[in-house]
């Protein structure tokens, strides 16, 4: 008796040692599993939840980047699950509003200011005139009136530009773009300007290649043309010389008026573009400090950019016209016609 | 001339109706919209000024309906709204010119006069003009001077044919600028006085008369003597 129970508790011991053996190896491999699982799990999830993160950022940095280049109406989507991203994205949308609002306001401000300025401005010209007439018989007070009138008109002059600029920069100016012949407009404006370069002893001419042609709204890249061509004429300097380029490089049209005058400082060249900066080289009646602005409102209008470098000795000024102003060059045979002209000639028709 | 003028800023219109009356017309002003609509439709003036802005009936809406009567009469408008499309609007609704305010007064009496003219008997499609012994050829584009061919451009050709055109009377710079150059722009400096210093040159160089004459703080008139 003794001995079977002997027996049978030798049994159980290995049946014990067994099971146990069992049952460890068991649990080592499930614990290897589990921990295998748990890992992939977590590298898996935060992987997604980067992504998911770093997607709803993107949103975000793309409606920064968005108003930063000046579309003031860009906002970040919010999802309406109101997590902390929405309560985030919603004020910064709040933020942006506001932004947008007080532009809106200073703008219209500016506007606004022009725009009542003409009424009394216009009955101030009529009053002065009028005083005019009344002084004929006294020399000394027409000379004032005359003076009167001549800052008068030079404040005509100044609110009438500041119009304009406001209104291109805000967009509502409605370009006319027409398929332009570009060489003609620039022999125009050469045209225009070489009487007062002869005066004022500049040699202005033109490089240019035809054919060139592109989608521009003439009147206004010819105003930007006599702007650039008016500063170049009035720095340069008597004895240099202005020159008027054009070509086309991978679809980008550049429009360059060069002088080998003085130049620009460097710190003044950044800040050329600024409305009324006049700078060290401007005396009392080379102008409103308009003139660049005008330009840079213009060519940004385009879809284009105003570049102010250095000639070496002078200045450049290049306006940079984006693909998509230029039609694909019309089928033409061979080599352009090259211009190059300077002095005496004429436009079309009568 | 008899003007009527249509604007409804008391100041302003004091001011024009004064101007056009020292420079001897008969100006007379309203201003109402629909008041200047019927004026305009009922009497014979030489040329009409048109405010844009009206009570009662908008200007280029008044031109409209003086168009549409058939009634022809010379209208300037004159008005505060500048942009180029604005213009454009009110040339095609009828006008036939088109000045922004704030103007000078001597710039308005000039084409005033110019438009009072147009409606007159001089045609306009004669094919040849003269002025004293300058003689404007239109078809062959050329210029003699008592019988004496003269080498202008084409620009300086078509500055001629406007001055003698308006022969008589006063052309302002800008008057020059939009007819004489095909773009509508607005340049810094006087680059006009350049061009016609240089035609004066050719013109009257070699002891002749001079024909172009500067109006002092207006502009420029062709006359004989």
């Amino acid at each position: 008796m003794k001995r079977l129970l002997r027996s049978f508790s030798f049994r159980l011991a290995i049946l014990y040692t067994a099971l146990f053996s069992t049952l460890t190896c068991l649990l080592t491999g499930a614990g290897m599993w589990v921990f295998g699982g748990t890992l992939l799990l977590g590298l898996s999830g935060g992987w997604l939840m980067s992504r998911a993160i770093g997607g709803r950022l993107e949103v975000i940095v793309h409606a920064a980047r968005s108003v930063m280049n000046g579309d003031l109406s860009g906002r970040v989507p919010v999802r309406g699950g109101g997590d902390d991203f929405d309560r985030l994205n919603e004020t910064l949308n709040l933020m942006l509003s506001r932004i947008e609002a007080q532009f809106d306001t200073a703008r219209r401000l500016s506007d606004n200011a022009a725009h009542e300025l003409r009424a009394p401005l216009a009955r101030l010209v009529g009053r002065l005139e009028a005083l005019e007439q009344e002084t004929r018989g006294n020399p000394a007070m027409r000379i004032a009136v005359d003076e009167a009138i001549a800052q008068a008109n030079r404040l005509r002059r100044i609110v009438a530009a500041l119009l304009r600029i406001s209104r291109l920069e805000g967009g509502r100016q409605i370009l006319n773009v027409q398929r332009s012949d570009v060489v003609q407009m620039l022999e125009d404006a050469v045209e225009f300007y070489q009487p007062e370069a002869e005066r004022a002893g500049i040699a202005l001419s033109l490089h240019v290649r035809r054919p060139l042609i592109a989608d521009l709204d003439l009147d206004l890249v010819f105003q930007a043309l006599s702007n650039l061509l008016d500063n170049a004429l009035k720095y340069a300097g008597a004895g240099a010389c202005v020159t008027v380029t054009a070509s086309r490089e991978a679809d980008v049209l550049r429009i360059a008026v060069s002088d080998n005058g003085p130049g620009l400082p460097a710190d003044e060249t950044d800040r050329a573009t600024e409305q009324f900066f006049r700078g060290s080289a401007a005396t009392e009646n080379t102008g409103e400090g308009l003139g660049l602005s005008m330009v840079a409102a213009i060519t940004q209008a385009h879809g284009a950019a105003i570049a102010l470098t250095p000639n070496e000795p002078g200045l450049r000024a290049e306006m940079r016209f984006p693909a998509g102003m230029t039609p694909p060059a019309a089928g033409h045979g061979g080599g352009g016609v090259d211009v190059e002209r300077a002095g005496e000639r004429a436009g079309p028709g009568m | 001339m008899h003007v009527l003028l249509v604007e409804d800023d008391r100041a302003l219109a004091d001011h024009i109706t004064s101007g056009l009356r020292e420079a001897g017309h008969i100006a007379e002003h309203c201003g109402d919209g629909r008041e200047g609509l019927i004026r305009a439709t009922c009497e014979t003036f030489d040329a009409i000024i048109l405010d844009r802005m009206l009570p009662s009936l908008d200007g280029l809406k008044l031109l409209a309906a003086l168009r549409a009567t058939d009634n022809a009469t010379p209208v300037l408008i004159l008005s505060a709204l500048g942009d180029v499309e604005q213009r454009v609007q009110g040339l095609r609704a009828g006008g036939d010119d088109y000045m922004t305010k704030p103007f000078a007064m001597s710039e308005l009496l000039a084409r005033v006069e110019c438009l009072g003219r147009r409606s007159g008997h001089i045609t306009e499609s004669s094919s040849s003009l003269r002025v004293g012994d300058l003689e404007i050829d239109l078809v062959a584009h050329t210029v003699t001077r008592a019988g004496a061919r003269m080498e202008l451009t084409l620009r300086e050709l078509r500055i001629v044919a406007y001055l003698a055109r308006n022969a008589g009377r006063v052309v302002t710079r800008s008057m020059l600028l939009e007819n004489v150059w095909d773009y509508n722009f607005d340049p810094q400096t006087n680059i006009i006085d350049q061009h016609i210093s240089k035609l004066r040159q050719k013109i009257a160089g070699e002891g002749r008369s001079q024909l172009i004459h500067t109006v002092r703080g207006v502009g420029y008139v062709m006359r004989d003597a």
